[in-house]
């Protein structure tokens, strides 16, 4: 099952380099983390095309000859930078500058969980009253499942949601909050839980991004739980022939997500 | 996954039971569309599947797919019975009572 592994690396360092592309434009103070970060980004993006192309050959090879799949497929090469990450965020410690390089840390670990966590307290720490935070909210939120930090992530979504000042950031926090609560949902309670925090959204913000997110997380708590009607798909099939869900009324339909990849 | 789907496909065929995919193959191209030909018989797929990307946003964006497989246990009125059941005999389980509330249904009219 090497496949997924690669292809699944592939997705989580893509969904990386697109958030290091996004930063906001910084004071000349900052430039010289903004560089760094920028470097630290290319310099692993290279690691991992070098990794995956080498991993892929190994695995071919371990097939061809009948054995299992090689570690190399496992262990994307990725400590060194989330260490030079961590340096660099100790470095401009308390700062927006250190933002960057704690999602670095967090978002490219791959076995680093005490790093990831570490980084998670120092977002909590110091940036949860800050600007720079809202952002990164929804990325960061994905080491709960990945990294086991569910304290660490509830820490920090609760702590900009009660302390953050900012309309928009606090409005981030909730949707990433709301988001996560509706996703390890298991009871009503839980999920009125999710639809309170993405309901106070609307209030707090004008964002169109913002409130394009919290309608998208509504229609899930409304359309798509267990009990809902299934939202109808008019669509075409993979030959380009149009038809409904709603055709195969009267029968039961196993709707499922698939690729071959 | 798909030879215990290719099974029930197999199981239920004189049933009121259908097994949709929503795909991510790239089957808008000729080319990705021959691959996916050649994989569906390479590996017994016979059902019919949405393409993922033929709406806008797509299919998995609507139903804000977050892993692949995700699976969506449907009733024969449209109504969502169950997500995410994983387990092959679980997912039997279910299905079967589904299947049997639908034929009720239906010599009930």
């Amino acid at each position: 099952m090497s496949r997924p592994v690669l292809a699944a690396w592939l997705l989580l360092w893509t969904a990386g380099s697109v958030l290091a592309q996004q930063g906001e434009p910084k004071p000349a103070a900052q430039q010289d983390a903004r560089a760094a970060h920028q470097q630290l980004t290319e310099a692993l993006q290279k690691a991992i095309a070098d990794w995956q192309q080498a991993a892929r050959k190994a695995v071919q090879e371990a097939q061809a000859a009948g054995k299992p799949i090689p570690a190399i497929a496992m262990e994307p090469p990725v400590k060194p930078f989330v260490e030079r990450a961590q340096a660099l965020a100790e470095q401009h410690a308390g700062t927006d500058a250190a933002v960057p390089f704690l999602v670095f840390v967090i978002t490219n670990a791959n076995r680093e969980h005490d790093a990831v966590r570490a980084a998670l307290k120092a977002l909590w720490a110091d940036h949860s009253a800050g600007t720079a935070i809202g952002p990164v909210l929804a990325e960061v939120t994905s080491a709960y499942f990945q990294h086991d930090a569910q304290k660490e992530v509830d820490d920090l979504l609760n702590a900009v949601v009660e302390d953050n000042d900012d309309a928009d950031t606090k409005a981030l926090a909730l949707v990433a909050r709301g988001n996560l609560r509706l996703q390890t949902a298991e009871d009503d309670k839980a999920r009125a839980a999710a639809a309170a925090d993405i309901r106070k959204v609307a209030a707090l913000t004008q964002n169109a991004k913002i409130l394009q997110q919290a309608k998208d997380a509504l229609f899930e708590i409304e359309n798509l739980q267990v009990g809902c009607t299934a939202p109808d798909i008019v669509a075409k099939d993979t030959d380009g022939v149009p038809f409904k869900l709603s055709d195969y009324r009267g029968k039961v339909v196993l709707l499922d997500f698939w690729g071959f990849w | 996954m798909i030879p215990h789907e290719r099974s029930l496909v197999e199981k239920w065929k004189n049933r009121p039971f259908a097994l949709l995919g929503v795909n991510s193959d790239g089957t808008d191209t000729d080319e990705g569309l021959a691959k996916f030909r050649e994989q569906c018989k390479e590996m017994g797929v016979t059902w019919r599947s949405f393409r993922n990307e033929s709406t806008d946003p797509s299919i998995s964006d609507v139903w804000r797919v977050q892993g692949w497989p995700t699976l969506y246990f449907i009733d024969h009125t449209g109504v969502i019975r169950h997500k995410d059941v994983r387990d092959e005999e679980q997912m039997e389980k279910v299905l079967d009572e589904m299947i049997v509330a639908a034929e009720k249904a239906a010599a009930g009219k």
